[in-house]
């Protein structure tokens, strides 16, 4: 690493860096706090005496069942979606890391890949398509004279949950396959050879050296999940509501940018928390979890 | 010593780094068309040195002058000065031409000259027709000689070489200390090599200077540092040695006595010490010799411990009476007059072979 | 033995099943693109081309792919540079508030998209910015900087900085000791990263959504169809859509794979090896 005390080429390559975290990042989210922390006022009563800071909208949150209920379901069903992942994603991450191999490696891993770059509307479009009344699977169910009324799935929580898993899973799987793939297979040999039981391996030495794999992809699906619009939207109708749809229902059909700017800011405060204590639990630094 | 322009001067140079001195108070004066050596173990400030002349470090204090030129401030770019690095730096994505065009191309010149003396310099380092070769597909030999042919094209006026042999294999070590000096000989530009290998000083130098911890204890050719060291560091460190600890006693001119435990040792005593300084007595391996033959002022009786075959040189060492171990290298000529393992034995050693120089303090 | 083989039967039968989970929903929607029914749905009624004719006429979605085209160009002509520039001022120096500088720009990775979008749309607004194409092309471009990032900063901490003090050595100023030395270097995971920027433009929806104003981009305009009522005409924008990402994502990640090949090639590591033997140079004629 070369170290020059050159400040003019730092100085020069500071300049588009500050300019996009400060521009970007920074001011702008700041503004979003100061808004939240104001109230929502006609045009030509900015700016003048009675655009005073409050927390009346923190409070509304606080105190509409409506809006903190729908806050706590996120959180929960992205909790629920990031522990499901990991235990869907790990065998396969195991066996793609470490049981196949060569070209039949290769190809799986592609073939894993391509459903991960469709876009996430498509993905949920696709399910819609399946589940609606006249959609495939009801189609399918009568055929085989399983049911004989069409059943509605959608416009349910669960179905939701269903659809960000689905829209979801693999960013869990990627960063495990890859921390899994570091692991050097002769520990796994040498705790055998110690006479350790398949279980205790799995438990000593491959889940350890996986740590930093899963919280680098629980932190990615956590993320997604609390911050889901589509698939909601799609697959959810009226009957669900979930957090980044009232946000954007404030922002758009209320114009309601105060409240909607408060939403957002707790939501922040919650993923950046959520971060900070998932690291700190597992002791990690934040470098280690980004090279994952 | 023939005296010439000095092509690159350091007067009174020290890099401060913090607390510490990376290289205190350092003079030294480079002629033109020598071949001088740096000699010293890691750490001891040898390469600060050689960057702070190739412009990559500015000194603390004192002064660099390159062709007569003070060189402060002026970055590597400009100076008229080529490193070869320790590691060669050869540009990976270029070939072998590419990388060796380098620094003309860097000075705008002609496509057509450059040409020219591209092919001058690999027929100098003997690669002919290596031109479209890309780097990894040369040896470390070849490598190696790239590097200098890159350096040496921009006809600077010092060649800096940074430990180039350090990670070659003992053969191909051997052949590239000869092959530096032939080249150095023909293009007749200044080397100054860095190295902790005193083989490589002794072998290719016309000047060394040993440096320990950011001084230079000695300067001078090959044989002065050799035969003549200045310091206990500079004994050890060139070559081997043994040595006997002890006080100097009746000092006689040029010669001086040692009083130690296996007796009393005479050696020459070029630093004057006085009777009663406690002092270390010098002897090379190769100038002990067995046999209890007169004529000889110094004379040891052991046993024999062991006996190393290295070809060359038949290395035994004999266990002194009070417990000292000395080191003989005795030439391989075939006759064998050794006593077995464990004999007593008595070897000797001629008091103009061996020296007194002052204890280290601590 | 035998439960060496049970267990491989069990794990093919998981991934078995966790990849037809993963591709039948994609399968039916690409069917039902080119079924002959008004309803994506079956009974299959014959095949047809004629909803990708629909696409094609189709003003709203056609214009779609375009803005999703000049968009995804203007994220990376903006986000490269800046990633490049961020690689070289955190890996090679060191300054006050390199933590924290380093914190933010790795917080767009862990930032919802929706509160990127919520608070320039914001500022913005204050500055009294259009929402637009421009500003989805900087609201994109605040986080596939920091991906950029990552790509390019990979690359350079494997680039020996002797290779640099050696263009010097041999007359470069510094500049073009970067241009010609270091950049090259950089090249392959450039490449990488103006693909991956491209795909993460291409797809990005949460974010553009609340600065792309009156215009669309193709996931958009779909979520838009999707809305408004199911017709086989989103299957056939869906089948495109689902080839030009899957296309983007084969090149993002063949080029990596190929950055990750020169980047571990032996010479990069051990710049020489010792001569094979018998292959001793010949000495010099003097």
């Amino acid at each position: 690493m070369i170290r020059r005390r050159n400040a003019r080429t730092v100085a020069l390559l500071l300049l588009p860096v500050l300019a996009w975290v400060l521009l970007l990042l920074v001011i702008p989210q700041i503004r979003m706090l100061d808004i939240s922390l104001r109230f929502k006022l006609p045009v030509d009563k900015i700016g003048t005496a009675a655009d005073v800071h409050t927390l009346s909208n923190y409070l509304e949150f606080v105190q509409e069942p409506l809006y903190w209920k729908v806050f706590i379901k996120t959180i929960y069903a992205a909790l629920t979606i990031t522990v499901v992942s990991f235990v869907i994603a790990f065998p396969i991450a195991y066996y793609l890391a470490k049981v196949s191999s060569g070209s039949w490696r290769r190809r799986l891993l592609v073939l894993i890949l391509i459903p991960f770059w469709v876009n996430e509307i498509v993905r949920t479009f696709a399910w819609l398509l399946i589940l609606t009344e006249q959609g495939v699977l009801n189609q399918a169910l009568r055929a085989l004279g399983l049911i004989l009324e069409p059943v509605s799935y959608l416009y349910r929580d669960s179905t939701v949950t269903l659809g960000m898993a689905y829209a979801y899973m693999l960013f869990m799987l990627f960063p495990l396959y890859a921390v899994l793939d570091s692991l050097d297979f002769s520990l796994v040999e040498a705790a055998q050879d110690l006479g350790a039981t398949n279980l205790r391996v799995l438990r000593h030495v491959v889940l350890p050296h996986a740590l930093p794999g899963a919280i680098a992809g629980g932190i990615m699906v956590f993320m997604l999940s609390v911050g889901t619009y589509v698939v909601p939207e799609i697959l959810g109708g009226k009957g669900a509501i979930w957090f980044v749809q009232i946000i954007y229902r404030r922002f758009y059909d209320a114009l309601n940018w105060n409240l909607g700017s408060a939403f957002s800011f707790t939501l922040l405060v919650l993923s950046m928390a959520f971060v900070g204590l998932v690291l700190r639990i597992f002791g990690l630094s934040v470098r280690k979890a980004i090279q994952s | 010593m023939s005296s010439g322009p000095l092509d690159v001067q350091l007067v009174d140079v020290t890099k401060r780094y913090g607390e510490l001195d990376a290289v205190r108070r350092v003079s030294l004066d480079v002629r033109r068309g020598e071949f001088f050596s740096i000699l010293g173990p890691s750490g001891c400030g040898k390469t600060t040195i050689l960057r702070m002349v190739a412009g990559f470090i500015e000194p603390t204090e004192g002064q660099i002058l390159i062709g007569g030129r003070d060189v402060r401030g002026v970055p590597p770019n400009r100076r008229p000065t080529s490193l070869v690095f320790q590691h060669l730096a050869l540009f990976p994505l270029m070939n072998v031409y590419d990388n060796i065009a380098f620094g003309l191309r860097m000075r705008g010149e002609a496509e057509r000259e450059i040409a020219k003396r591209v092919v001058g310099k690999l027929d100098l380092i003997n690669l002919r027709g290596y031109d479209r070769k890309r780097v990894d597909q040369l040896s470390g030999g070849e490598r190696q000689r790239v590097a200098i042919a890159r350096s040496l094209i921009i006809e600077p006026t010092v060649l800096l070489l940074d430990e180039p042999l350090g990670a070659l294999d003992l053969k191909l070590r051997e052949h590239m200390k000869e092959e530096l000096k032939a080249i150095q000989h023909r293009v007749g530009t200044t080397f100054i090599y860095i190295t902790h290998d005193q083989g490589e000083a002794l072998a290719m130098s016309d000047r060394i200077a040993v440096m320990r911890r950011g001084v230079f204890e000695q300067i001078g050719t090959p044989a002065d540092v050799y035969e003549r060291p200045d310091t206990p560091f500079v004994a050890y460190f060139v070559g081997e040695n043994n040595a006997f600890k002890g006080t100097a006693a009746a000092a006689d001119g040029e010669m001086a006595a040692l009083d130690s435990p296996v007796g009393r040792l005479w050696g020459r005593n070029p630093a004057r010490l006085a009777p009663g300084t406690r002092a270390l007595l010098f002897i090379r391996p190769e100038k002990v010799a067995i046999g209890a033959g007169d004529g000889v002022e110094n004379r040891l009786h052991g046993s024999l411990q062991e006996v190393y075959y290295e070809g060359l040189v038949v290395r035994t060492r004999v266990r002194l009476s009070e417990g000292t171990e000395l080191t003989l290298a005795l030439p391989n000529t075939g006759a064998s007059t050794l006593p077995a393992t464990g004999q007593p034995v008595t070897v000797k050693f001629a008091a103009r072979d061996a020296y007194l120089l002052p204890e280290p303090s601590a | 033995m035998a439960a060496a083989r049970l267990t491989r039967l069990v794990y093919v039968l998981y991934i078995g099943t966790f990849l037809s989970f993963l591709y039948v929903p994609l399968l039916v929607v690409a069917l039902l693109a080119f079924n002959a029914n008004p309803s994506p749905a079956f009974p299959w009624k014959g095949f047809t081309l004629g909803w990708f004719g629909e696409v094609l006429r189709d003003p709203l979605m056609m214009g779609a792919i375009g803005n999703s085209v000049l968009v995804g160009l203007g994220v990376v002509a903006i986000s490269v540079p800046i990633g490049v520039a961020t690689a070289f001022l955190l890996v090679r120096y060191d300054f006050v508030g390199k933590g924290v500088l380093y914190a933010l720009v790795m917080s767009p990775l862990i930032t919802p998209g929706v509160i990127l979008g919520v608070s320039m749309l914001i500022f913005f607004s204050d500055i009294g910015l259009q929402t637009g194409l421009g500003t989805a092309v900087l609201g994109q471009s605040s986080f596939i900087i920091s991906f950029v990032l990552l790509i390019v900063s990979a690359r350079l901490q494997k680039f020996d900085p002797a290779l640099e003090e050696a263009a010097q050595d041999l007359g470069a100023t510094p500049l073009r000791a970067v241009w010609r030395i270091t950049l090259p270097f950089l090249r392959p995971a450039i490449i990488a990263a103006c693909a991956v920027a491209f795909l993460l433009s291409f797809d990005n929806f949460n974010t553009t959504l609340f600065l792309i104003g009156n215009s669309a981009t193709l996931p958009i305009q779909v979520y838009s169809a999707v809305r408004l009522g199911l017709s086989p005409k989103i299957n056939a924008i869906s089948v495109v859509f689902i080839l030009v990402t899957v296309s983007l994502g084969l090149l993002a990640e063949f080029l990596r794979q190929e950055e990750r090949r020169e980047a571990t090639r032996p010479d990069e590591v051990l710049p020489w090896a010792s001569p094979a033997p018998g292959t001793l140079p010949d000495p010099e004629p003097t």
